[in-house]
C-alpha cells in the first residue's frame, strides 16, 4: 500500500517545488503564489488560528459570557488540577480512547486477515461493515441506545433469550462507558478493515514466496513479514483513530449526557458543558487548552515514531 | 519527513510565543459588554412606519404552547396593540436552554429581543448580570395589582426585592395514579396523602399485583418538593449552604432507598422524564410524579391504555410542599422608552386574568392570577376535569420558588449524581451525601 | 475437514452480517411499530401493519423539506468554498517557492490535528459577536477551507510531469490557465474524491451545526432529527426517532450500495495520505 511509503518518498516538503522560469519576474507574478494561497489562509487564520488565541486568552478569564470578564491569572488551571470531575473526566477519555482506538484497530486486523482475499462474499462483508461509517452518528447513537435500552431493547431481549441476566448497558455508571466504548469500535472497524486491506494487498508477493522456501510458519511470517510492512499503516490508523476518538461528543451528548454519574462524561463533552449550560467560559477555555496540548503530544509522538522508523529503514 | 516535524514544531513554537503575547496584554480588552445605548441602536427594530412599536417576543416549547403564544399575539395585536401603536412578534426557539443560551448569543451580538420567556430558576443569572432589566417602576407607576399573583410563583420573579419578570407558564409537580390498579390493590383510588401512606401503598401494590409501587427518575425539580416537605429546603435561606446531608436530606434518601430495596420503588436514573411513561403506559407502575402540564397527555395515555388516573398533591411528610417551574415573561435591558413601553404593555396584557385563563386551558398551565378561580371557564374546566384543580389547590397552599442561585444548573447535576448514586447505583447514603454537598457548597461559594 | 472449514467459515461470515445488519433492520422495523409495540416484551421481528403514520407524524414535528434544504445550501456552500480555496492554494503549495511558503505549508498541516471540537466555543463567541449565529454564514465559514484536502491536492499536483507545464508556458498560456486547464483535469480523480468526502462528512455533521444554531431556521437535519428526542414528560418515540433515522440514514445507503466501489475507494485514498 502506497500511503504512508507515498508520504515518505515524498520530497521534503517544499524542497524542490518546481519554479517558474524568472524570464519576466514581475511584481505581478510574484505576487501571485500569494494570491493563490489568500483564500485559504484567511479562513484558516479566522477559524482556526485565531480561535486558538482566543481560547487561550479566554483561559485566564473569569467570564459566563454575559459578565464582565474578569481577569484571574492561571486560576482557571488551579481549579482544573483540584476538580475531581475533570479528574474522572480525563480518566473516562484515555479509557474511552485507549480502548476504542485498540478494539478497533485490533478487529480490524483481525477481520482484513478474515477479508483480504479478493472474493465476492468479501467485498460485500467488507460492504457491510463499511455502512456505518458513512452513516451520520445522529443515526448511529439513535439506533445503539434504542438497542441498549434497558427494559425494551433488542440485546437484552436477546440476553435473556440464551438464559442472560439484562445488562444495565447505559445505567449502570461501571458498565455505560464500556457500552458507548462498543457503538464506537462498532462504527469504525469496517474503515479499518478497509485501510489495512489494501495495506496487506500492497505487500509484495515475493516475500511471501521466500516466505514459504524457507519453510516458515503462518504465524512466522505474520510476525517476521506482514506486520513489518503493513505497521507504517497501522500507525496511520492509530493515529486517526486517535484523533476521532478525543473528540468524541455525539454518541455523549445524544445518548447519555455524560451521566449516569459523569461516568460516561469526557473532555469534549465536558467543555461543551461547562462553556454552553453552565456558562463557564474561562474555565471551559482551560479545559481546551487541555485537550489541545494532548493532541499536539500525540500527533508529535506519531510523527517522532515515524521519523525513526524512516531511519531504521 | 524531519522537515515535517520541524514545521509541526515551528507551529507549536509560534502558539506558544503567542500565548506569552496575548498573556501580556490580556487585560485591556475583553469587555464585550455594551453600553445602553449602543444595543438600543442595534436592538430589536423599531418603530417602522405610522409609529407602530415593532417588538419581539422569544419563547419556549412546540404544540399547544406554540400555538397559545401566537394565538395570544395575534389577539393582542388585534386589540390592545392596534389601539396603541405596538405590534408583538412571537418567535419559536426551542427549550429553555435554547432560548437562555440564544439570549446571550444575541446579547453579545448587541440583537436583543424586547421580550423574552425564561425558566425560573435563571431569573437571578440574568438580572445581576443585566441582561434582563427591573420592571418595578412600571410597577409602582400603573399600580399593578401583583398581590394577585400566587405567591408560590412570585418568588422567582423578583431579584434583591425587585420584580424582574411576571409569572406566565407555570406549573407544579403533582402526584399522579392509576386508581385502576389501587382498586385492584385495595387501596383508597384517592392516593396516599402521607409518606407513611406512600411507603405503604408502594408495598401493597408491589405485593399484591407484583409491579412498582411508585416510578421516578433522578427528578431534581420534585427532588426539591421532598425537602419542602419536611419544612427545609435544598439550599439555606441565602443560598450558601445546601441541606443535602442534613438530617432530613439523609432521612429523604434513606426513605426511598429502603423502598427501592424492597422492589416497592423504582428508580431511574438520570434527568430523563422519558423513562417513567413506559411503565405508565403497560401499567407496570400505579403511582408517578410529573407536571401539572402534562395532565392532557396523561389522561390520553390511560383512556388509550384502558385505566382511570386521579391526581394527588405530592404526599405531606410534616407538611405539603411543592416547588414552582415553567417561565416567566422578562423585559430585556437597553431598549428605547418606546420599546420598554410597548414591552411592558404586552406583558401586563399577557399576565392579565383573561388571557391567563386562556393559557391555561389552553395549555394545562396553571393560572397565575387567584382572581382567575372565579372564571366561568376555570369553574367549568374544574367541573369536567377535577384532577386538573389539583393542582391549584396545592400551588395556593403550598407552592415555594425554586433556588435561584446563578450556579443553580451545575448544583442540580450534583443532586442528580446523589440520586443516582444512591437510589439507583445503592450507594452509601451518609458517605454519598457528604461528599456531594461539600461539592455543591463549594460551586455556591466559589 | 475442507466442508467444515467452509461450514465454519460459513458460520462466521453470518455473524459478521448480523453484527453489521442487525442494528439497521431493528431500526427500519421499529420505524413501522406503534409506540406500543416498540414496548413489547418479547417484541416482535416482523410488522404486519406497517405504521406509515409514523413518517407522517415526523414530518410534522421537523420540518423536514426545510431542514433538507438547509443541508443542501450548506453542504452545497461549502463544497464551493472549498473549491475555490483548496485548489489555487494546493497548486501554489505545489508548484512555486515563494518567501514564507514552507511556514505556511506547516502551519496549514498543523491546523490538520485540530479538530472542530476542540475551538468551537471561540468560534461561537466571534461568530455571535458578529451576529452570524443562525446564519447560513457561520455553518458554512468555518469548513470553507481544508488543511487536508490541500495537502491531498498538492500531493497530486507534484506528481505532474514538470513537461506538460513547460509546453504550455511555451505557447504563452498563462499560469491560470494552466492550473485551470492543464492541471485541474489531471488531478480530477482527486478532486473528486475529496469532494465526496467532504460531502459525506458535511452532509452528516451533527456537532458545528448544533453548536452554531439555536433554531430550526437554518438547522441542518441531523440536527432536526435528533431533536426527535426532545420530549417532556412522555416517553421516548422509538417508533418516531427510528423513522426520521430512516429518513436521514436511506439517502446515504443507497447512495452507498450505487456506488460502493467509489466511496470505499475514497475513504481508502483518505488514508494513503
Amino acid at each position: 500500500m502506497p500511503q504512508l511509503d507515498q508520504i515518505e518518498a515524498m520530497p521534503e516538503p517544499m524542497a524542490e517545488p518546481l519554479n517558474i522560469p524568472k524570464a519576466k519576474s514581475k511584481i505581478k507574478d510574484k505576487m501571485l503564489p500569494y494570491l493563490m494561497i489568500t483564500p485559504a489562509m484567511i479562513i484558516m487564520a479566522v477559524f482556526v488560528i485565531y480561535p486558538i488565541f482566543y481560547m487561550i486568552y479566554l483561559s485566564f478569564f473569569d467570564w459566563n459570557m454575559m459578565s464582565e470578564m474578569k481577569y484571574v491569572g492561571t486560576r482557571n488551571y488551579q481549579r482544573l488540577i483540584e476538580d475531581a470531575d475533570f479528574r474522572q473526566v480525563i480518566g473516562n477519555t484515555f479509557k474511552y480512547v485507549g480502548w476504542t482506538v485498540a478494539l478497533s484497530v485490533f478487529f480490524g486486523l483481525l477481520s482484513a486477515l478474515y477479508l483480504k482475499a479478493n472474493t465476492k462474499i468479501n467485498t460485500f462483508l467488507q460492504g457491510a461493515m463499511f455502512i456505518p461509517h458513512v452513516v451520520s452518528l445522529v443515526s448511529i447513537s439513535f439506533i445503539w441506545m434504542w438497542l441498549m435500552e434497558g427494559q425494551y431493547g433488542l440485546l437484552n431481549y436477546l440476553l435473556s433469550v440464551v438464559g442472560i441476566d439484562p445488562i444495565r448497558w447505559l445505567e449502570d455508571p461501571q458498565i455505560a462507558l464500556n457500552s458507548i466504548i462498543i457503538i464506537s469500535v462498532w462504527k469504525s472497524i469496517g474503515y479499518n478493515t478497509i485501510i489495512i486491506i489494501s495495506a496487506l494487498h500492497a505487500v509484495p508477493e515475493y516475500l511471501y514466496q521466500a516466505a514459504s522456501l524457507d519453510k516458515a510458519s503462518k504465524i512466522t511470517t505474520f510476525f517476521k513479514i506482514t506486520l513489518p510492512m503493513i505497521s507504517p499503516s497501522l500507525f496511520f490508523l492509530v493515529l486517526m483513530n486517535l484523533i476521532s476518538a478525543f473528540k468524541v461528543f455525539e454518541p455523549i451528548n445524544i445518548i447519555t449526557k455524560g451521566g449516569p454519574m459523569n461516568s460516561t462524561n469526557t473532555l469534549v463533552h465536558m467543555i461543551y458543558e461547562e462553556g454552553f449550560q453552565f456558562y463557564k467560559i474561562g474555565y471551559a477555555s482551560s479545559m481546551g487548552v487541555v485537550l489541545m496540548v494532548i493532541l499536539s503530544i500525540c500527533t508529535l509522538v506519531y510523527f517522532k515514531m515515524l521519523s525513526k522508523r524512516v531511519h531504521y529503514r | 519527513m524531519k522537515s515535517l516535524v520541524k514545521k509541526l514544531m515551528s507551529t507549536m513554537l509560534v502558539t506558544a510565543m503567542g500565548v506569552s503575547l496575548v498573556g501580556c496584554g490580556s487585560s485591556d480588552t475583553g469587555n464585550s459588554t455594551p453600553t445602553p445605548s449602543q444595543s438600543a441602536d442595534a436592538g430589536t427594530p423599531a418603530t417602522s412606519s405610522n409609529d407602530v412599536v415593532e417588538i419581539e417576543f422569544w419563547y419556549a416549547w412546540t404544540d399547544k404552547i406554540q400555538e397559545n403564544n401566537i394565538n395570544l399575539a395575534e389577539q393582542f395585536n388585534a386589540t390592545v396593540g392596534k389601539e396603541k401603536g405596538i405590534k408583538v412578534t412571537p418567535v419559536y426557539q426551542g427549550t429553555y436552554d435554547d432560548v437562555h443560551q440564544k439570549l446571550q448569543a444575541s446579547f453579545i451580538a448587541k440583537q436583543p429581543p424586547a421580550l423574552s420567556i425564561m425558566e425560573i430558576a435563571s431569573t437571578k443569572l440574568f438580572a445581576e448580570n443585566g441582561i434582563i432589566q427591573s420592571i418595578e417602576p412600571f410597577i409602582e407607576r400603573d399600580n399593578l395589582d401583583v398581590d394577585d399573583f400566587y405567591d408560590g410563583l412570585v418568588e422567582n420573579c423578583i431579584v434583591n426585592g425587585e420584580y424582574y419578570g411576571l409569572p406566565y407558564l407555570r406549573s407544579t409537580p403533582i402526584l399522579y395514579v392509576n386508581s385502576t390498579l389501587l382498586e385492584e390493590a385495595g387501596l383508597d383510588p384517592a392516593g396516599p396523602q402521607t409518606w407513611d401512606e406512600l411507603a405503604e401503598f408502594s408495598r401493597t401494590i408491589n405485593s399484591e399485583l407484583g409491579i412498582n409501587g411508585l416510578t421516578m427518575y433522578s427528578y431534581d425539580w420534585v427532588f426539591e418538593s421532598f425537602f419542602l416537605q419536611h419544612g427545609t429546603s435544598v439550599l439555606n435561606a441565602d443560598e450558601t449552604a445546601t441541606n443535602l446531608n442534613s438530617e432530613e436530606g439523609k432521612e429523604i434518601f434513606t426513605f426511598f432507598q429502603d423502598l427501592v430495596n424492597d422492589g416497592a420503588v423504582k428508580v431511574y436514573a438520570g434527568a430523563d422524564s422519558s423513562k417513567v411513561m413506559p411503565d405508565v403506559m403497560n401499567q407496570n407502575t400505579a403511582m408517578w410524579f410529573s407536571s401539572t402540564g402534562d395532565l392532557t397527555n396523561n389522561l390520553a395515555v390511560a383512556a388509550e391504555n384502558g385505566f382511570e388516573i386521579n391526581t394527588a398533591f405530592i404526599p405531606a411528610a410534616q407538611t405539603y410542599g411543592v416547588p414552582t417551574g415553567g417561565g416567566n415573561i422578562v423585559m430585556t435591558k437597553g431598549l428605547s422608552p418606546a420599546e420598554e413601553e410597548a414591552a411592558w404593555e404586552y406583558m401586563k396584557w399577557l399576565t392579565d386574568t383573561d388571557q391567563t385563563v386562556y393559557a391555561s386551558i389552553y395549555t394545562g398551565y396553571v393560572t397565575v392570577r387567584e382572581s382567575a378561580i372565579e372564571d366561568p371557564q376555570i369553574q367549568a374546566l374544574f367541573d369536567s376535569t377535577p384532577q386538573a384543580q389539583v393542582a391549584l389547590n396545592q400551588l395556593e397552599d403550598y407552592g415555594h420558588g425554586r433556588p435561584m442561585h446563578p450556579r443553580y444548573a451545575e448544583v442540580r447535576k450534583e443532586f442528580v449524581n446523589a440520586m443516582d448514586a444512591i437510589w439507583v447505583n445503592g450507594g452509601d447514603v451518609n458517605t454519598t451525601l457528604d461528599e456531594i454537598a461539600a461539592k455543591v457548597n463549594r460551586i455556591l461559594t466559589e | 475437514m475442507d466442508i467444515a472449514k467452509k461450514i465454519l467459515k460459513g458460520i462466521f461470515n453470518v455473524i459478521l452480517v448480523i453484527i453489521f445488519t442487525l442494528p439497521f433492520y431493528w431500526m427500519f422495523l421499529t420505524a413501522f411499530k406503534t409506540l406500543g409495540q416498540t414496548l413489547k416484551i418479547p417484541p416482535d421481528f416482523y410488522v404486519l401493519d406497517p405504521q406509515w403514520v409514523n413518517f407522517k407524524t415526523v414530518f410534522e414535528k421537523v420540518d423536514i423539506i426545510g431542514m433538507t434544504k438547509n443541508s443542501i445550501i450548506v453542504t452545497g456552500g461549502i463544497l464551493l468554498c472549498q473549491a475555490i480555496t483548496v485548489i489555487p492554494a494546493a497548486y501554489a503549495f505545489a508548484r512555486y517557492k515563494f518567501v514564507g511558503s514552507n511556514f505556511l505549508f506547516g502551519l496549514t498541516l498543523g491546523t490538520m490535528m485540530i479538530p472542530a471540537q476542540l475551538i468551537f466555543l471561540p468560534v461561537f463567541l466571534f461568530l455571535s459577536e458578529f451576529g452570524l449565529i443562525n446564519t447560513y454564514a457561520s455553518l458554512i465559514l468555518p469548513s470553507a477551507s481544508s488543511a487536508f484536502a490541500i495537502f491531498m491536492l498538492r500531493q497530486t499536483f507534484m506528481q505532474i510531469p514538470e513537461e506538460l507545464v513547460e509546453a504550455a508556458r511555451l505557447d504563452k498560456t498563462s499560469e491560470l490557465q494552466i492550473m485551470w486547464k492543464i492541471m485541474l483535469p489531471i488531478a480530477r480523480p482527486t478532486v473528486m474524491t475529496l469532494g465526496l468526502l467532504t460531502f459525506i462528512s458535511t452532509w452528516n455533521d451533527y456537532f458545528w451545526p448544533f453548536v452554531l444554531t439555536t433554531n430550526d431556521a437554518v438547522r441542518t437535519l441531523p440536527v432536526g432529527i435528533a431533536g426527535l428526542k426532545s420530549v417532556d414528560g412522555a416517553a421516548l418515540p422509538y417508533q418516531l426517532m427510528m423513522a426520521g433515522n430512516v429518513i436521514l440514514v436511506i439517502p446515504v445507503i443507497i447512495a452507498f450500495m450505487l456506488a460502493q466501489k467509489q466511496i470505499i475507494s475514497a475513504f481508502t485514498y483518505m488514508g494513503e495520505k
